[in-house]
């Protein structure tokens, strides 16, 4: 019986350690949905570049391109600036451009270290033939801010994320 | 001397020829060809770009560098890019980025209306 009871603990503590191990791998992660709406800015479709600065305002990565050709990233001045217009950050998180009027809804799977940790979120905006407009967003990504609703200068009529 | 001649005498016929294009004097078409082509060689491509950053509105930049302007093609699809890079992968086609900011390298979803 002494024994048995041993094992048993034996087998608790070693659940207990791998449950530990393995539950804030799992918190690691949260989706997340970006909603973008444009203004009828009646021009060609827009190119967006989302990205993240950290607490330091340095670049953290891109989470998503609008637009696929490289040809036109020199126009997304902010984004082209910290990245050099390597395709290689937008690799695999590329899109279409946005129409004019148009929405979209982004749903990614981002760390949590993102969120509360200081991190901006940015929308670089260009439409051919008319004014660029680097940061047009520039969001804190916060708790407090999910959900509410950010207005663009230019061609971005709104913006949110959520949870 | 005779090479000064010459020199002016071709200054001449070339001012005449370029006075006649402009004139819209129709040419015989080897030197029309060949007047057109001297004209494309030099000219330089010019597209528009407006910043929202500053004061300047409307400036103008060359496009060269074998960047190709940005009046050609507007799709989305495929085809070589600015300074020999290919466009990037499409969402989907390739995992996201491995720089820390996507949880497991789940291709993101997107939607349109």
């Amino acid at each position: 019986v002494k024994d048995e009871t041993m094992q048993i603990k034996t087998l608790l503590s070693a659940l207990a350690m791998t449950t530990a191990m393995t539950l804030p791998g799992l918190a690691l992660a949260r989706p997340v949905t970006l909603t973008t709406n444009l203004t009828n800015y009646g021009g060609n479709g827009a190119y967006l570049a989302y990205y993240v600065t950290d607490s330091t305002g340095a670049y953290a990565g891109s989470l998503w391109m609008a637009g696929g050709r490289t040809k036109y990233y020199r126009h997304l001045g902010d984004w082209m600036r910290y990245t050099g217009g390597n395709t290689a950050e937008v690799s695999g998180i590329t899109g279409a451009s946005l129409g004019s009027g148009q929405g979209m809804t982004l749903s990614l799977d981002l760390s949590d270290k993102l969120f509360d940790a200081g991190y901006t979120l940015h929308i670089d905006a260009a439409v051919e033939e008319m004014r660029e407009s680097p940061n047009e967003i520039q969001v804190p990504l916060t708790s407090a801010n999910a959900g509410k609703t950010v207005k663009g200068r230019r061609y971005i009529s709104n913006f949110s994320y959520s949870f | 001397m005779k090479p000064i001649l010459a020199l002016s005498l071709l200054a001449l016929a070339l001012g005449g020829t370029y006075a006649a294009t402009a004139s819209g004097l129709r040419l015989p078409e080897g030197l029309h060809n060949a007047v057109k082509a001297a004209a494309d060689s030099t000219e330089a491509k010019l597209f528009r770009v407006d910043s929202d950053g500053g004061d300047s509105e409307g400036h103008r930049q060359s496009g060269g560098q074998g960047c190709g302007g940005d009046d050609e093609d507007d799709d989305d699809e495929g085809g070589a890019a600015c300074n020999g890079a290919a466009n990037p992968a499409p969402a989907g086609a390739a995992t996201p980025p491995n720089n820390g900011l996507f949880g497991d390298g789940k291709a993101p979803i997107v939607k349109t209306n």
